[in-house]
C-alpha cells in the first residue's frame, strides 16, 4: 500500500466494565484503509466487528472505552473530544447499520432526515438541501417522482429503508463508510441489489468501504481485502481471492468448509458435505490467555494454548495470526 | 437454579429502593400482626381522665379527645388497613388475573365482552364509586374490601391480558400448541409463570393504592366503623382539634404517607429486580 | 414421485389475513397471503420451500400445522382434513407432524428445564407413565447430540446452536412422520449452523423423516431437500428436484433468487427492479395477471392479463409462467 492510508486501527481495544469484570469485545485489532478501497471484516457472532466498527465512529455503549489510536488521515479519533468527532461524523466518515427499521426516525420525512446532515454539516438553506437530497435518493433508486421526499419511514419497505439511510450517508460526501451488516435484515436479491449499489458509489466517488458482516460469501463479493476476526481479534487478512483459494488459518479453513454452497457440487453430484467447527463460539467472559480458537482447533497443541498468536505480515500480502498456519498450497 | 437465586439477592441488596422500602414494608406488616397479640393500651380503650395529653411516658404519642392511647391506634390501625388491602388486592388478583387471561386465550367475542366490561368499570372514579357503593350496601370494612376490590378487578385484568397475548405470539406457546396442549394448559403452565413478576410488581403497587383507598373511605365514614381504629377516622376525628392538639392529624397522616411510599418504593425495586428476569420471556441471552 | 401414499397434500390452499377496519361499515380489508397453492409430499420425502418476506411460506407452515385454517382448499395429513378435525382428533394427530421454530431463544419457555420443554409433546398426548417419558426424553436428547444430564438444566443455559438441538429434540420425542422446520438455522452462527444441518440429515436418515423445510437461504435449502418449490407472493412459481431447479431455474424470479446468491453471476438478480420500484403503501401488484409481471424483465401484455397456472414443463417440473420456454 503506498502512501499514508486513510483510516489506520492501531492496537485497538475496547473494555467494557461489567460486574463480572472487564470484558474485551475487541481485544486487539489492527487494520489499514485506503483512500477508495473496500476492505471485508468477517467474523461470528461475539468476535467483536461490530464494536470495533462502533469505536472507529466514537459510538460506543455507554461505559465501554477504547484504547490504542484510530488515525483518519493522521488525526487520532480516540483522543479526540465529542464536539471534534461531531464534526467528522457524517461529513468525513459515516455509518449505516443493520436494522432500517429504527435507522430512520418515524416521525419524520425522508426528505428531511436525508437533507439533516447537509444542513448541519454545509449550511445550506432549506431548499438547497431538499435539491440535494432529492439527487441522492434519486443515486439511490428511490427517484422522487415515485418516492417525493414527504414520505415517511413506515411507507417504505425494508430494502427501500435501507437505501434512504445509504442516502443519508453520502448526503456530505464522506471519505469513508461503514457499513454494519447493512443487508442481513434484507431479502436475497434486495440484497445483490444494495451491495451492487454500494460498490457503484464506493467507485464513483473514491470512497472508502468498511463492510462488515458475518457472511464471508457477500463480503468476497463486494471487497478486495477481507480480514477474518474471531474472539476479538483479526486472525487472517488477505486478499479475497486469496483467501478464498487456501485459506491459511485453520478457523478461516473451517469457516469456509461450513458454509454451504449453491452451486459447487460434490464429485458423485449434490451438495458436497458440510464440514463443521466442533465446539461454539467462547462467550466474552471465558476467554482465555491462549488463541482464542484453540479450544476448537485440531491443529492446536501446548504453544497455542498458553500465548495467543500475533499478527504477523505473511507472502502474498497477507496477515495470519496462527502458530501452524495450513499450507499454503493447500487448493480448494 | 441456586446461582440465579444468589445473583438475585446480591442485585436485590444493591438496590436501594428495594431496601428501603421492603424495610418499611415489612416494618408495617409486622407491626400488623404485632398488633394482634399485643398493643401497649386496647386501642378502644377510653380514658377520660388522660384525655388530650400530649407525649408523655405514660402514652409515647399522647391520647385522643376519649382518652384513646394515639401509638396503640395506629398500631392496630395497621392491621386494619393490611386486612382490608389484602382483601381487595386479593379480589383483584383472583378475579382480574384470570379474566385477563381468558381473554387473551379466547380472543374473539370473549375478549372484547371482557374489555368493554373493564372499560365501563375504568370509565367510574374508583374513590367516588367506591363512596357510592358503600353508601348503597352500607358502610363498614367488609364493605370497603368489597367497593376497592372491584376497581382492581379492571386493573389486573388488563395488565395481565396486555401481558399475556405478547407471550401467546412466543414461539414457545405455538410450540406447545403443535404438542397439542390445549388453552387451558397452556396459560396455566406457559402464559402464568411467565406473568409472575409484573403481576406481583403490580401487586404491590395496588396494594399502596388500596391503603390510601381505604383511609378515604374511613375519613369519609364510609369505610371501618367505629369501635374499630382506623387511620382515615383518627384523621377525620382530629379535623376539629387541628388547632388544640395537631399530632392527632399529622400522626396518622404520616403513617398512611410513609407506608404508601414505603410499598411504591418496594414496587419499584421489585421491578428493577424482576423485570430482565422474570415477566420477560423470548429475550435474548 | 414413488407411488407411495402422500403423508401431506395441499390442495389449493388459499389463506387471507383479517386486516383492521378502515370504516365501520363493510366488510373488513383482507390481504390475501396464499392464493392457490397445491402440493404433495411422501414419506420419507424431504422439501424445501424457498422464497423471500411476504411470499406466504411461513404461512403455510402454521397450516400444515394445524395451527390456522385455510380459507379455502384443503390440507390432508395422511388422508385427514385437518380443518374439519376436532380439538381432540387434531391433538391425536398431533404427533405426527411436530414443528422447529426459527428462533433458538424465543421457542423454549424460559421458565422450564429442558426436560419439561422436550416431554412437552409427550404431556399434550396424555399416553405415557413418567418414567416412560423420562426414557423417551433421554432418548430424544442423546439423538441430537446433548447429554442426559442437560434435561436438568434451563435454557439460559445453553448457546443457540444448542437451544436448537433441544427444540429438535422436542419435534422428535413423539416420533413425527412430518417436521416442519421454519428457518431453523438462520439465527445461528455458519460454524454452528453447519453442525444443526448435519444433524437434520442424520436424524433424517435414521428415522425416515420427511421435511418440509422452509427457508430464505438456498444453499441451506440445497443441503437438506430433495426437491424445491420456489414461493412469490403467495403462489408456488417453480416446483421441482433440488439440483436440477438450482443448476437451471426455468421461472424469472427463481433465477433472480438463484443469481443473488453471491458467488455466481449476479445479472439476473440485478435485473429485477423489485423493491425500488414503488413505496409500499401502494398496492404492488394488481389481482389480475401474474404476480411477478410488476417486476419481470420478460413481462409481456399475456402475462399482465392472465394469472399463469403451474405446469409440467418435464416430468416432476412445474413451472407457472406463460413464457418458460421462450427464455
Amino acid at each position: 500500500m503506498t502512501g499514508v492510508p486513510l483510516l489506520r486501527i492501531e492496537g485497538l481495544r475496547v473494555e467494557l466494565p461489567t460486574a463480572d469484570g472487564i470484558l474485551r469485545p475487541v481485544e486487539v485489532v489492527d487494520l489499514d484503509l485506503a483512500a477508495g478501497e473496500r476492505v471485508g471484516l468477517v467474523g461470528e457472532s461475539g468476535c467483536g466487528k461490530s464494536m470495533t466498527a462502533r469505536a472507529v465512529m466514537g459510538l460506543l455503549p455507554p461505559g465501554a472505552r477504547a484504547r490504542g489510536r484510530v488515525l483518519l488521515d493522521g488525526r487520532d479519533l480516540i483522543a479526540m473530544d465529542e464536539a471534534a468527532l461531531c464534526r467528522l461524523r457524517g461529513r468525513r466518515l459515516a455509518l449505516i447499520s443493520q436494522e432500517p427499521l429504527t435507522a430512520l426516525n418515524p416521525v419524520k420525512t425522508i426528505g428531511a432526515q436525508v437533507a439533516e446532515g447537509m444542513r448541519l454539516h454545509f449550511r445550506l438553506t432549506r431548499r438547497e438541501a431538499a435539491a440535494r437530497a432529492a439527487e441522492l435518493l434519486d443515486r439511490v433508486g428511490l427517484p422522487t417522482s415515485r418516492f417525493p421526499l414527504h414520505l415517511y419511514a413506515h411507507q417504505l419497505s425494508g430494502g427501500q429503508r435501507q437505501r434512504v439511510a445509504i442516502a443519508m450517508a453520502l448526503a456530505c460526501g464522506p471519505d469513508l463508510l461503514i457499513a454494519d451488516e447493512p443487508t442481513t435484515a434484507l431479502d436475497v436479491t434486495v440484497q445483490a441489489r444494495t451491495l451492487a449499489l454500494l460498490e457503484e458509489l464506493s467507485l464513483e466517488r473514491g470512497m472508502a468501504l468498511l463492510l462488515i458482516s458475518h457472511d464471508l460469501s457477500l463480503v468476497a463479493e463486494a471487497c478486495g481485502r477481507i480480514a477474518v476476526m474471531y474472539a476479538g481479534r483479526i486472525i487472517e487478512e488477505a486478499p479475497s481471492g486469496a483467501l478464498f483459494g487456501h485459506p491459511a488459518h485453520p478457523y478461516s479453513d473451517g469457516l469456509l468448509a461450513a458454509i454451504p454452497q449453491l452451486q459447487a457440487s460434490a464429485p458423485g453430484g449434490g451438495p458436497a458435505p458440510l464440514r463443521p467447527i466442533a465446539g461454539e463460539v467462547p462467550d466474552l467472559r471465558h476467554r482465555t490467555a491462549g488463541c482464542g480458537f484453540a479450544p476448537r482447533c485440531r491443529l492446536a497443541d501446548a504453544v497455542c494454548h498458553g500465548s495467543s498468536p500475533p499478527l504477523e505480515a505473511r507472502t502474498g500480502d497477507r496477515r495470519l495470526a496462527c502458530f501452524h498456519p495450513l499450507a499454503e498450497a493447500k487448493g480448494r | 437454579m441456586s446461582d440465579a437465586w444468589i445473583e438475585l439477592t446480591a442485585r436485590a441488596r444493591g438496590n436501594r429502593k428495594l431496601v428501603i422500602g421492603g424495610a418499611i414494608t415489612a416494618a408495617f406488616l409486622a407491626l400488623a400482626l404485632l398488633s394482634l397479640v399485643w398493643t401497649p393500651y386496647p386501642a378502644t380503650r377510653m380514658d377520660i381522665a388522660s384525655r388530650l395529653s400530649g407525649f408523655g411516658a405514660a402514652h409515647w404519642l399522647g391520647t385522643d379527645h376519649f382518652g384513646r392511647d394515639v401509638l396503640s391506634m395506629l398500631i392496630a390501625g395497621t392491621r386494619n388497613s393490611v386486612a382490608v388491602a389484602v382483601v381487595a388486592v386479593g379480589i383483584g388478583l383472583c378475579l382480574g388475573v384470570p379474566l385477563g387471561a381468558l381473554a387473551a386465550a379466547r380472543r374473539g367475542w370473549v375478549d372484547e365482552l371482557m374489555m368493554r366490561i373493564s372499560d365501563v368499570t375504568f370509565a367510574f372514579p374508583a374513590l367516588l364509586s367506591a363512596v357510592m357503593i358503600t353508601a348503597l350496601i352500607g358502610p363498614g370494612a367488609v364493605n370497603s374490601m368489597i367497593a376497592i376490590g372491584i376497581f382492581n378487578v379492571p386493573v389486573f385484568a388488563r395488565l395481565t391480558r396486555g401481558a399475556a397475548l405478547r407471550i401467546w405470539s412466543l414461539d414457545f406457546v405455538l410450540a406447545a400448541r403443535t404438542a397439542g396442549r390445549g388453552g387451558l394448559a397452556i396459560t396455566w403452565d406457559h402464559v402464568l409463570p411467565n406473568l409472575a413478576g409484573l403481576i406481583i410488581v403490580q401487586a404491590t403497587i395496588q396494594f399502596a393504592l388500596a391503603i390510601l383507598a381505604e383511609a378515604g373511605l374511613s375519613y369519609l365514614g364510609f369505610g371501618t366503623q367505629p369501635p374499630q381504629p382506623s387511620w382515615g377516622r383518627m384523621l377525620s376525628d382530629a379535623q376539629t382539634l387541628l388547632f388544640m392538639a395537631p399530632r392527632l392529624a399529622v400522626l396518622p397522616g404520616l403513617a398512611i404517607a410513609v407506608t404508601v411510599l414505603g410499598l411504591n418504593l418496594f414496587g419499584d425495586g421489585l421491578r428493577d429486580l424482576l423485570d430482565p428476569k422474570l415477566g420477560n420471556a423470548g429475550d435474548g441471552p | 414421485m414413488n407411488g407411495a401414499p402422500d403423508l401431506l397434500n395441499v390442495e389449493d390452499v388459499v389463506f387471507d389475513y383479517v386486516l383492521p377496519r378502515r370504516d365501520l361499515f363493510g366488510s373488513a380489508p383482507v390481504r390475501r397471503a396464499l392464493k392457490g397453492v397445491s402440493f404433495r409430499l411422501a414419506d420419507g420425502e424431504s422439501m424445501g420451500l424457498v422464497g423471500e418476506s411476504g411470499c406466504g411460506k411461513t404461512t403455510l407452515a402454521r397450516l400444515v400445522m394445524g395451527l390456522a385454517r385455510p380459507t379455502k382448499g384443503r390440507i390432508l395429513f395422511k388422508g385427514q382434513d385437518l380443518a374439519r378435525l376436532g380439538p381432540k382428533a387434531l391433538a391425536r394427530l398431533r404427533p405426527g407432524f411436530q414443528m422447529v421454530f426459527q428462533d433458538p431463544y424465543g421457542s423454549l419457555d424460559p421458565r422450564r428445564r429442558v426436560e419439561a420443554i422436550v416431554a412437552e409433546p409427550l404431556v399434550g398426548l396424555g399416553r405415557d407413565r413418567r418414567r416412560a417419558r423420562e426414557a423417551k426424553v433421554a432418548d430424544a436428547l442423546s439423538a441430537v447430540g446433548l447429554k442426559a444430564g442437560d434435561g436438568r438444566k434451563y435454557p439460559h443455559e445453553f448457546s443457540g446452536g444448542q437451544r436448537q438441538r433441544i427444540a429438535i429434540a422436542r419435534a422428535l420425542v413423539v416420533r413425527p412422520a412430518l417436521i416442519v422446520a421454519d428457518e431453523p438455522v438462520s439465527a445461528l452462527d455458519v460454524s454452528v449452523q453447519a453442525q444443526v444441518l448435519n444433524l437434520l440429515r442424520k436424524l433424517r436418515a435414521d428415522h425416515g423423516l420427511a421435511y418440509l423445510f422452509i427457508s430464505h437461504d438456498l444453499a441451506v435449502v440445497r443441503y437438506v431437500s430433495d426437491r424445491v418449490a420456489v414461493m412469490f407472493d403467495g403462489s408456488i412459481v417453480e416446483a421441482g428436484p433440488t439440483e436440477p431447479l438450482f443448476a437451471a431455474p426455468r421461472h424469472p424470479y427463481s433465477r433472480a433468487l438463484v443469481a443473488a446468491v453471491p458467488g455466481g453471476d449476479r445479472r439476473p438478480a440485478l435485473a429485477v427492479a423489485g423493491d425500488a420500484s414503488h413505496p409500499r403503501s401502494e398496492p404492488a401488484v394488481p389481482d389480475e395477471g401474474c404476480a411477478y409481471a410488476g417486476v419481470c424483465p420478460y413481462a409481456a401484455d399475456l402475462c399482465r392479463r392472465e394469472r399463469p397456472r403451474p405446469r409440467a414443463l418435464e416430468p416432476g417440473r412445474l413451472v407457472a409462467c406463460h413464457r418458460a420456454e421462450e427464455i
